[in-house]
């Protein structure tokens, strides 16, 4: 039994969001397709499993840029799957956090329970949606879709029980480290932060 | 090497065809062939048979010595102790490299600043290493031939006294043409994939310009803003309906070919842009027909372009344009459906590549005349004897003023740029849904300093107007304070703003080329698109 996790390096993102466009042909292609026929407006409305903040920081001339990346934590203790009323949020052998649509009564506790912001209300599925670290591609043996398209590889995933891995030793290093740990959650989504930039 | 007082690199006469240049031994105190020296000398200065000479690392410390970090502080506004710090940084890491450029130019010394950037990378061994710079000095690849005679670009080049004129590059001397018949008039334009009314420089011009053209006929799979002005419109194939010929594999490193074969069947009436050429030259007659095919084989480089041209046509004529791919791939020992299959194939892989790259340059096989890598430019040396010494074609490199140079201040004038953002191109993104809506507004918007922006009161969302300072002409666009940008400057992305109304998903931009005036660089005839210095106004 595999602990999926994933490490995402804030360094090597250059905010082209190949990761969200990757996820949205794998994932939510009819969605999307439904989306393209209403027009911009809706395109602009169109809720992401995965999506990239850009943050500017500094004064001239030292400033920066950082890309952030939001995704599904996979927590340990996923607040989102002890809220949910129905059972419909659930945690998988593998520790992934799934929705099975056919329970979800859209009452969006998880949403509100989950402190990153990774849930959403899919008007077109009509049911909660998140991301499922391609669930449906680890059971083929291949990465989950963000992975396998970043051109800069600032993804990576595997398993974290494998101490062979690379994601385990990035998290054993203590370069890529947890957001919101105060919260309990124990995710299982890790960052490497950027340097800081002069 | 060594270079004579009057600029000529000294030769010792030419060996099976290739000049053998001089280079001089301190082992034996002499000049010899280069191949043939134990100790070539990198600096001083020699006499070889009556002539002063000096080599060129020498020629180069001489000429750089008058460029301190406090000149450059002067022009660039950056520390002198910081410019500093960043040599030592770069002199002391490994491997280190400066991109050296791809663009044409956008200043009238970008030819200058890029081969100032490669003298960087050739000093500090990153031309052909691993993970550093490999593109250029291995290339295998030939200088485009000269265009005819004849051609508008051409003639316009030359009048405007472009060292390169006769490459052609200079699309704009189309617009003189068009406008005034000089150097004679043309009366249809076919625009193939190309935007001129938003990407063409002054952009107002191009606008009028096609009016006035008897035919404009254009090839495309975008309803963009040019097509608009296109009295005949032939639609081509998207990419995923399309089977393409061979193509060398670019911006890769790794040799080999790739293709496309189409995924899907064409959605609407749409064409191949070759399907389009040769049923045009069909009907125009058997002679026609048969030069199309001719002159493609040329441009596929065939020995004996009859032979190939008669083998393409007739492959074409069975099979499509999957024939065309199917002559290639055969002329090349590809297996086809393996190509078919997989899209691509690599003949020669990245680490294959690289081995024979540094071969090539440790055995003198590089595309220089001498086969070494060398600071010294033979091309820009050549247009120096012919034209006269200007700093924008110094052989060795020489600090060369922009136009816009001192211009802007910083509080009413700027310079005005623009760059790319990962999810756009100049068009064919424009109309795409998804990267429309993932690309952000302020990535849309015009760059202005911030505490410029608050000192004009200018607030981000703001309405602005830049008005061009040479032209007169003026856009408006959506202010975007920022520190990520200096004070005398604003910056604008590269989609440039879309208006067809026929584009669904486009968003708002900046109609930089509005902004844009007919110019060309000294050198490759260039549009020099940053030579641009703006007024904002608040609307």
């Amino acid at each position: 039994m595999a602990r999926y996790g994933m490490v995402i390096d804030l360094n090597k993102c250059v905010g082209c969001g190949a990761c969200v466009m990757a996820c949205i042909t794998e994932n939510r292609r009819e969605q999307a397709l439904k989306a393209i026929e209403e027009g911009l407006q809706a395109l602009e409305n169109f809720k992401k499993r995965t999506y990239i903040v850009t943050h500017i920081f500094g004064t001239y001339p030292n400033v920066g840029v950082v890309y952030t990346h939001m995704i599904c934590q996979h927590c340990e203790n996923p607040p989102c799957v002890s809220v949910c009323p129905t059972g419909a949020s659930y945690k998988t052998r593998d520790g992934i956090v799934l929705v099975d649509k056919e329970k979800c009564i859209g009452c969006e506790y998880c949403v509100q329970a989950c402190p990153y912001g990774a849930r959403f209300w899919d008007p077109y599925i009509r049911s909660i949606d998140k991301c499922t670290f391609c669930a449906h591609r680890l059971a083929k043996g291949e990465e989950p879709a963000c992975v396998t398209t970043c051109p800069t590889g600032a993804r990576t995933f595997g398993d974290l029980d494998d101490p062979s891995s690379t994601v385990s030793k990035l998290v054993a290093s203590g370069a890529a480290v947890a957001l919101k740990k105060e919260e309990g959650t124990r995710p299982k989504v890790f960052y490497i932060f950027p340097m800081r930039r002069r | 090497m060594l270079v004579a007082e009057d600029g000529t690199p000294l030769t010792a006469g030419t060996e099976e065809g290739k000049i053998k240049y001089l280079v001089w031994d301190l082992a034996r105190n002499k000049a010899v062939k280069h191949e043939e020296a134990v100790l070539p000398a990198l600096e001083g200065e020699f006499t070889v048979e009556g002539k002063r000479a000096k080599p060129v690392f020498q020629l180069l410390k001489e000429k750089v010595s008058q460029y301190t970090p406090e000149w450059a502080e002067k022009i660039t506004g950056i520390p002198a102790e910081t410019i500093r710090q960043v040599g030592v940084e770069f002199g002391k890491t490994r491997p280190a490299a400066v991109d050296c450029g791809w663009h044409d130019p956008k200043y009238k010394n970008s030819t200058m600043t890029w081969r100032a950037a490669a003298i960087l990378n050739a000093l500090v061994g990153s031309l052909v290493k691993d993970g550093i710079l490999i593109t250029g000095a291995g290339s295998t690849a030939s200088p485009p031939p000269d265009v005819s005679e004849d051609s508008v670009t051409r003639i316009w080049g030359a009048k405007q006294g472009v060292a390169m004129a006769s490459k052609g590059f200079t699309f704009q001397g189309f617009l003189d043409a068009i406008e005034k018949g000089e150097p004679y008039r043309i009366s249809t334009a076919f625009l193939f994939s190309v935007n001129l009314v938003l990407t063409g420089p002054d952009s107002r011009r191009w606008r009028e310009a096609l009016k006035k053209l008897e035919k404009v006929i254009a090839i495309d799979i975008y309803p963009n803003d040019t097509v608009l002005y296109a009295d005949i419109i032939l639609p081509e194939h998207a990419f995923l309906e399309r089977d393409d010929p061979l193509f060398g594999i670019a911006y890769a490193p790794v040799a080999g070919f790739h293709t496309r074969v189409a995924a899907v069947q064409p959605l609407y009436d749409t064409k191949h842009v070759i399907d389009i050429f040769a049923g045009i030259t069909k009907r125009l007659g058997e002679n026609y027909y048969n030069k199309f095919w001719v002159s493609f084989a040329k441009n596929l480089g065939a020995a004996d372009p009859q032979a190939m041209g008669a083998k393409l046509r007739e492959a074409y004529e069975k099979h499509g344009v999957r024939g065309i791919r199917m002559v290639q791939a055969q002329a090349r020992n590809i297996d086809p459906a393996k190509l078919e299959s997989e899209g691509l194939v690599v003949v020669k892989d990245a680490e294959t590549l690289r081995k024979e790259m540094v071969q090539r340059t440790l055995t003198g096989r590089l595309l220089t005349p001498t086969g070494r890598i060398e600071l010294f430019s033979f091309a820009l040396n050549s247009i120096k004897a012919r034209k006269g010494y200007q700093p924008y074609w110094d052989p060795i490199v020489a600090w060369a003023e922009p136009e816009v140079l001192g211009k802007a201040d910083g509080r009413t004038t700027f310079y005005l740029i623009y760059g790319r953002v990962p999810t756009m191109t100049h068009t064919s993104t424009a109309d795409e849904p998804f990267l429309s809506v993932l690309t952000p507004d302020f990535k849309r918007m015009a760059w202005i300093n911030r505490a410029v922006a608050e000192s004009l009161g200018i607030k981000k969302g703001d309405r602005i107007r830049l008005v061009s300072v040479e032209t007169g002409a003026a856009v408006e666009a959506v202010a975007f304070p920022t520190d990520l940008i200096r004070e005398d400057t604003i910056w604008v992305s590269s989609d440039f703003g879309h208006e067809s109304e026929a584009l669904r998903y486009k968003k708002f931009g900046v109609l930089y080329h509005m902004l844009t005036s007919i110019k060309a660089d000294p050198v490759a005839g260039g549009i020099m698109s940053q030579e641009v210095v703006v007024r904002v106004e608040k609307v």
